[in-house]
């Protein structure tokens, strides 16, 4: 052996140890020195947050009852991997299309059938975030979850998730009471930064009243994700959901059904009876009655026992999001907008239900003691206005000599009309104070403020010398007629617009529950309740937070007076002789039983119908250019005669007499509610009370 | 010939560690380093190809065990032969190697035609359940033939005798290369380089050599032979400079993207066995086969892959220093060659990982699942402590 194949060998160990050395420096540089920089990118290829939101808290009735509650829905979802493949991509075909197939299955007509195109669409839903799964199909079967679970590497980026989907079992049963729910969108995320797009929030009701307690914590899982986008072992990081809380409401669902059914139908009986009642001059016509409410309370508390609003949806439609479609007719005024809360947001001229706030400005400002008789004769003219034009009771009635007691009973509008016009002389007269006895004892008994409900309500309006002048230089600024170009004749305070305040019509406006409120302190003896809509929060069966009764104000009323109106309420219902505005629809009533009290009202809208139908240049009947009546009942039942226990406010917009269709449907409320055997026959239609 | 009484064992320099000539048997003398080095290795490629497929098996609904079993039997197979290439005399060799290279050339021959396609690449003949890669074995062949012939006209390797030498080698190269098996080629071509500079070629003839090759390949890039894939991978590795988002990269460029990515991902010191983020995800293609080093990468950081590099290096020492202490020529020759054949696989495979080599599918010796290059580096390094054991018999 030369030395020469010594050296060659050693050539070769020199080429390979220079070899290895190139490779452990090359292998240092990547580990140690570039190593930082490249960990994030693998963060972002490998892993994926997956946010799950708890399930929603259910909402039940004071028993228990479930109004709103959840179930389960298996929906197939696309990690965003899969919309970043391009659309020639033949995994995106082959995912799609098999979906396509398996969610058809044999049938084609099925609601979860989907082809290529429509799990196109839903996977590249522009309205989703890049980083966000995209739901390609809802609810799916069994047969469709166990192909899927089966066959997961046909399925890439796709997974089930279980998802907790609203209900509303009652359906349509205090639909706005309830509210509805909705996908977070942009608005939404920046007075909630820490929810997701498409998170479910509440939108209206108590769904978006009590969101912060229903919503519970999302539970939010960080997972590793192959190319393929399956999911590779256990979770990197995890956080569990909590559930949202449950919350009890004041509600009785038994005495909600029955005040949605009967105020809807009352509302098809206003719509298909042919009435006279207003002028037999005009003939038979049908009211629009356009929509309508109910409230019930409980004057020992004000617990909401029901309130409904006419009309109505189903919130069931709400889950997946209202399409343009159903979002379009419940905001159309074909529909009569069904998503207001008539009941707490509807505002209304109260007519005659408004006496109760009179009569006790009347007695304690002194210008009609509760005994003093007044002389009706059917009209009452102003002694005070320059306007000599009479006004006149409902058809014209004469009630000959009335105190206050029978003024109620029989709701005569011109001893109101003469106390407004009373009033209007003491506020002239420069005695501020007594003067504005309604506007002080409205607010007294909780009008032209917000009641305090958990829920979104309109706060109503109590007219003023001060309010008045206000508005119209408000209304002229704004360029609105006639209180632009006649801006002086519409400032002043003048008589009759007292007098027509003091029949709660003119710009007297009040919501349902206001009414029902003012009703209930009457019956309690003088407590004004916060109407309590949400009894308690809870987390399972245990309380979190109760809300207490909770008193909003105090109504001092002497008891003498109290006792007449009383009186005037129970005969305004069961006097048949006087005759009581509500007694031919309470006709055969068992008071004995259940004692009932109330007053009926008639509130005129702009002009009153008869007036209108008159203008129409050919003579006819046509109702269609007038705005008609609301036609209300406001009553009290229950417990004690002397302080009723419950309070029941109906009303009925453009439906006329409120003895014709709102008392009959308080009736049939406190019939269901009391357990009074309903009577045989139909509901009570009567063209011949007056109001 | 007369050299053969000297072997270069003889040297002043290298002292005898383990043995003497005095000991009874050779396999006294056998080389337990490097046995335990490549036990080591074997060891380590195992638990890195469990963990790279455990995942992927796992969503799969198959035993987690799948590919360390088949491995598994490969090794068997592979220490069984391994055994015998020890017991029977590597001397032997030199009257028998034309029987050796003569039975490869038809099974390299054959396989174009019947074999089982992978990823361009028809090399496999499927035997059973298992699938059986000649070229592996050629690779063997073609030193062992080589070293042969070149020990038969020591000193005497003249344009004529190399040109035969270099027919020898090209046929299954050539054969290798219709395969389409670009890596196993240049490996080939690399051991064949390095038993003839040993066996004394002369410089003019390597400079002709080096000449030659680099013709051939600018000949095979200009008249289109190369395929998409393999201009792909070329591109690649000249082009690292630009940033290339993962989902706009070329096949090669993903795969080097994830590659480079996985193996800085493991830092210092790893992500931990089993732990890897993209080993667990199957961010790398070919993981558990030509990118398995990733995984060591990945999971058990600088001081993982510098040891298993180390072990290399131990082995390829080993087999070095078998080549300068062999009895005789012959052994001297195999032992050149298996060092060069062991050195550029690691460095090429290793290499392509990290971006400093362009890709080729050479699999990482001991480490790759892949059952014939296990049985064929199993026989290498019984072929190594043959010649290793034999060095004063």
């Amino acid at each position: 052996m030369n030395d020469s194949s010594r050296v060659r060998v050693s050539i070769v160990g020199v080429v390979v140890a220079a070899l290895f050395c190139s490779l452990l420096a090359r292998l240092w540089f990547l580990q140690v020195n570039e190593s930082g920089t490249i960990v994030a990118a693998i963060s972002q290829q490998t892993l994926r947050t997956v946010r799950t939101e708890a399930p929603r808290g259910v909402i039940l009735d004071r028993n228990g009852l479930e109004l709103v509650t959840n179930r389960v829905s298996w929906v197939i979802s696309a990690d965003p991997k899969l919309r970043g493949l391009s659309h020639t991509d033949p995994t995106r075909i082959a995912v799609l299309g098999r979906l396509s197939e398996t969610l058809c299955g044999n049938a084609a007509k099925t609601p979860q059938c989907a082809n290529v195109a429509t799990l196109t669409k839903r996977l590249d839903d522009p309205r989703r975030a890049p980083v966000e799964d995209a739901i390609l199909a809802t609810d799916v079967s069994n047969v469709v979850r166990t192909e899927i679970v089966e066959h997961a590497s046909d399925y890439a980026h796709l997974s089930l998730v279980a998802l907790a989907v609203r209900r509303y079992p009652y359906r349509n049963d205090a639909a706005q009471v309830l509210g509805y729910i909705g996908r977070v969108n942009a608005d939404d995320l920046k007075r909630h930064p820490d929810y997701g797009l498409n998170d479910t929030i509440g939108r209206a009701g108590v769904e978006a009243a009590f969101e912060a307690a229903l919503r519970g914590v999302p539970s939010s899982q960080t997972v590793l994700t192959n190319p393929a986008g399956q999911v590779v072992g256990d979770p990197v990081r995890q956080t569990p959901a909590q559930p949202g809380h449950d919350v009890r409401l004041t509600i009785d669902v038994h005495v909600q059904d029955a005040a949605q059914r009967a105020l809807a139908a009352g509302i098809q009986v206003a719509r298909t009876e042919d009435w006279t009642d207003l002028t037999p001059t005009y003939g038979l016509y049908k009211y629009r009655a356009t929509g309508g409410s109910v409230v019930v309370l409980d004057t020992t508390n004000g617990d909401v026992l029901a309130a409904a609003s006419n009309p109505d949806y189903d919130p069931n439609i709400s889950i997946d999001g209202f399409n343009a479609l159903e979002w379009g007719l419940l905001n159309s005024k074909q529909s009569n907008y069904p998503l207001i809360d008539r009941a707490t947001s509807g505002l209304y001229a109260p007519g005659s239900t408004f006496k109760l706030v009179s009569s006790f400005a009347a007695v304690a400002a002194g210008v009609r003691g509760k005994d003093e008789p007044f002389d009706d004769q059917g009209c009452y003219q102003s002694t005070n206005s320059t306007d000599k034009r009479k006004k006149c009771n409902a058809s014209n009635a004469v009630y000959g000599r009335v105190a206050l007691q029978k003024a109620i009973t029989v709701s005569s509008d011109a001893y109101f009309y003469s106390v407004g016009d009373a009033l209007w002389g003491v506020w002239k007269s420069g005695d501020q104070g007594r003067g504005n006895a309604i506007q002080k004892w409205a607010r007294i008994f909780g009008f032209d403020a917000p009641t305090g409900i958990a829920l979104s309500e309109s706060s109503g309006r109590i007219p003023d010398a001060t309010w008045r002048r206000n508005y119209v230089l408000a209304q002229a600024k704004r360029g609105i007629e006639p209180y632009k170009s006649n801006t002086a004749g519409y400032i002043g305070w003048n008589p009759g617009d007292n007098m027509n305040t003091a029949v709660g019509q003119g710009d007297v406006l009040v919501t349902p529950l206001q009414l029902a409120d003012a009703y209930a302190a009457f019956a309690n003896g003088g407590t004004l309740w916060q109407p309590r809509l949400a009894d308690a929060i809870l987390d399972g069966k245990q309380v979190i937070t109760k809300f207490a009764p909770r008193a909003r104000g105090q109504v001092a009323m002497a008891a003498d007076v109290r006792d007449a109106m009383l009186a005037g309420f129970q005969g305004a219902v069961q006097d048949t002789q006087a005759p009581g505005t509500a007694a031919k629809a309470f006709q055969g009533f068992p008071f004995a039983q259940v004692p009932v009290a109330g007053k009926t009202g008639t509130a005129q809208v702009g002009a009153p119908v008869p007036d209108c139908i008159k203008h129409l240049p050919n003579g006819s009947n046509d109702v269609t250019s007038c705005k008609g009546d609301t036609s209300w009942f406001a009553g009290m039942f229950g417990g004690d005669p002397s302080h009723p226990r419950y309070v029941i406010v109906v009303n009925v917009e453009e439906g006329g007499r409120g003895g014709n269709v709102a008392a009959p449907i308080a009736r049939q409320i406190i019939e269901a509610m009391m357990n009074v055997v309903p009577r045989s026959g139909p509901i009570p239609n009567l063209t011949t009370s007056h109001d | 010939m007369a050299t053969y009484d000297s072997p270069l064992s003889r040297s002043r320099h290298e002292p005898r560690v383990f043995a003497t000539r005095a000991d009874p048997h050779p396999i006294f003398h056998i080389d337990w380093l490097m046995l335990m080095a490549a036990g080591a290795v074997t060891a380590l490629g195992l638990l890195m190809i469990y963990s790279s497929t455990r995942t992927h098996l796992a969503l799969n609904s198959t035993s987690t065990m799948y590919y360390v079993e088949r491995q598994g039997i490969a090794l068997g197979i592979g220490l069984v032969l391994a055994l015998l290439a020890t017991v029977i005399d590597y001397r032997k060799l030199q009257e028998l190697w034309p029987l050796l290279y003569g039975a490869t050339l038809p099974l390299l021959f054959v396989v174009r035609f019947v074999g089982h396609d992978r990823g361009g690449t028809t090399a496999w003949f499927n035997v059973g359940p298992l699938q059986f890669q000649p070229s592996e074995i050629a690779k063997l062949a073609v030193i062992v033939a080589l070293a042969g012939y070149c020990q038969q006209h020591r000193g005497e390797l003249d344009a004529w005798r190399l040109a035969v030498a270099l027919t020898l080698a090209g046929i299954p190269m050539g054969l290798v290369m219709l395969q389409n098996d670009l890596g196993t080629m240049l490996v080939m071509g690399v051991c064949v380089i390095a038993v003839l500079v040993v066996a004394g070629l002369k410089p003019l003839h390597l400079a002709v050599l080096a000449l030659l090759a680099v013709t051939l390949v600018g000949a095979l890039i200009s008249t289109g032979t190369f395929s998409s894939y393999r201009a792909d991978r070329i591109l690649t590795f000249l082009d690292q400079g630009s940033k290339v988002a993962l989902k706009n990269a070329t096949s090669a460029q993903y795969s080097l993207l994830q590659s480079k990515n996985a193996i800085a991902h493991g830092g210092l010191t790893g992500q931990g066995l089993f732990n890897g983020t993209l080993t667990k995800t199957d961010a790398v293609p070919e993981q558990r086969t030509d990118f398995i080093f990733t995984a060591v990468g990945e999971e058990l950081g600088f001081r993982g892959g510098a040891l298993l590099l180390a072990l290399y290096a131990l082995i390829v020492w080993r087999t070095w220093r078998t080549a300068l202490t062999a009895g005789d020529f012959f052994g001297t020759l195999i032992a050149t060659g298996l060092v060069a054949m062991f050195a550029f696989q690691v460095f090429e495979n290793v290499g392509m990982t990290m971006g400093i080599m362009p890709i080729t599918g050479i699999p990482l010796p001991f480490m790759s699942y892949g059952g014939s290059a296990e049985i064929a580096y199993w026989i290498a390094i019984g072929l190594i402590a043959n010649i290793h054991m034999r060095r004063f018999a």
